[in-house]
């Protein structure tokens, strides 16, 4: 494991303690999130033998997510599927314990999310908090996808500019996101994604977005929109989380 | 380490079907055991590799032999079979009724097939890997009944099968004619869906015509009991 979870652990405790409260409900935490983390926080105290353990149940779980998302977490440049891989953990905890408790639709990966089909794939991980905590540590440390999907490229200057004015502020100089924050990392991810998940916020199709984004970018027309997403996914992520060559195959599946 | 040894078994089998040219029975199911254990030792067939990145993981499970609700566990089926129903789905020929779910049965795979503005995501020869590999699969592992069928039910269900389905899909339903489906050993779920669609007449690709006849008159109890009766034998024996 190349990153340790000592930074994020601290900054999720405080932010489990505020309860996020602060962000008018859109990150109310509790159920399976809040136990997912908890375990997730556990992780960094452990010995090597124990840690050798959390990433073969997280292999383990990832399986039934690489279906869709690839052995390699890059999901597919035509952004039917995002690039998991090198997303926080954190993020992962919180879309996945929405998605399974219905926070957040998503019918084609319900029923591959549930506790049942997980355990069914991995038994001896079982589908619980556990294995929610074990598969997001993986897909951490995913190396990540060198050429994502990307726009046209016609609008970068206005994109880059509109960036600056509205998105900095949560998702970073880069879009590196904000961990402790839950704000997740959109640099080098799929523009045909981007673009499907910025629409269904600004238009309230995603039940769990932060308000604050929707008021952000509420007076987004479409050619912003495009113009945004281009430039976001074309932001490079560091060398040392991205992997050695698109021809990459992940050897944990291989 | 056994290399050299496996590599005779298989070239000796080659030899003996290439020496036997009407041979009755389709050599995947003679070799599957054999089979079985030559994938083991070729780790990297590029049909696995294919199986991993075309989203058939996801229902069909690891191998091909850990099928999910009432989809089909597709290890160990004749290549020709599996390729042909994956293409006959794409192309629309082969369709299903709903599921429990309330989408049309084969919509799932067209949906992670075919991308929203209608291009195919995958080749005719990516299917032919992944069938192929499939093909060698060892078989899934019997999924016990809640209630286990009595020795007097198994005796019906004999008599129906023998009567209803045996001249295609073999002996102990073990062995079909060439490039039908295995049954033996299947998902329950999925023969119950399977025979309800021939019988309703929506599933109606390839040679499906001729089981129409045989299942029109099934009822729901039939059904269930042949259903019951083939998702218990174990292929591994």
């Amino acid at each position: 494991m190349k990153k340790t979870g000592l930074f994020l652990a601290t900054a999720l405790s405080a932010s489990i303690a505020a309860g996020g409260a602060a962000l008018s409900g859109w990150n109310e935490g509790g159920g399976e999130q809040d136990d997912a983390t908890k375990i997730f926080m556990t992780f960094k105290d452990k010995t090597d033998e124990e840690k050798k353990k959390i990433r073969k149940d997280g292999v383990a779980v990832y399986e039934v997510c690489s279906a869709c998302h690839l052995p390699e977490g890059w999901g597919t440049k035509d952004g039917t599927f995002p690039q998991l891989a090198g997303q926080s953990a954190a993020v992962i905890i919180k879309q996945l314990a929405d998605i399974r408790a219905q926070n957040r639709d998503n019918p084609t990966m319900y029923p591959f999310a549930l506790p049942k089909e997980i355990k069914n794939a991995a038994p001896e991980v079982g589908g619980g908090p556990y294995a929610i905590a074990a598969v997001a540590q993986y897909i951490e440390n995913i190396p990540m996808n060198p050429a994502p999907g990307v726009g046209a490229g016609d609008d970068l200057e206005h994109g880059a500019k509109l960036y600056k004015d509205n998105c900095v502020r949560c998702h970073g100089e880069n879009g590196e996101g904000h961990k402790e924050k839950f704000f997740p990392r959109i640099q080098g991810q799929h523009y045909k994604y981007l673009l499907r998940q910025f629409e269904w916020i600004r238009d309230g199709k995603r039940r769990n977005a932060n308000p604050d984004m929707i008021k952000q970018i509420n007076g987004f027309s479409n050619k912003d929109m495009k113009a945004v997403i281009d430039y976001v996914s074309r932001q490079k992520p560091p060398k040392a989380d991205l992997a050695e060559s698109k021809d990459w195959l992940n050897p944990d599946f291989d | 380490m056994n290399k050299p040894a496996l590599l005779v078994s298989t070239t000796v089998l080659a030899a003996v079907f290439a020496t036997v040219p009407n041979l009755p029975v389709d050599p995947v199911v003679m070799s599957s055991k054999a089979s079985a254990e030559t994938a083991k030792k070729k780790k990297r067939h590029p049909g696995k590799r294919l199986y991993l990145r075309k989203t058939c993981l996801a229902c069909h499970g690891r191998g091909g032999a850990r099928s999910i609700q009432n989809y089909p566990n597709v290890a160990g089926q004749p290549a020709k079979y599996l390729a042909q129903q994956v293409k006959d789905i794409l192309s629309g020929k082969r369709v299903g009724s709903n599921d429990e779910n309330g989408a049309m049965r084969t919509s799932p795979m067209t949906g992670a097939l075919i991308t929203p503005e209608g291009k195919v995501r995958i080749s005719d020869d990516e299917i032919a890997k992944i069938a192929s590999w499939l093909s060698q699969q060892p078989p899934a592992k019997v999924k016990p009944l809640e209630t286990p069928l009595s020795e007097d039910q198994i005796k019906a269900a004999k008599k129906l099968y023998k009567k209803k389905c045996r001249a295609c899909h073999g002996k102990g339903a073990l062995k079909p004619l060439k490039n039908y489906p295995i049954i033996a050993g299947q998902n329950k779920a999925y023969i119950v869906a399977q025979v309800n669609d021939v019988k309703n007449k929506i599933r109606k690709n390839g040679k499906i015509r001729t089981m129409y006849s045989m299942v029109k008159k099934l009822t729901d109890d039939q059904i269930d009991l042949l259903a019951s009766y083939l998702s218990q034998i174990d292929r591994s024996k």
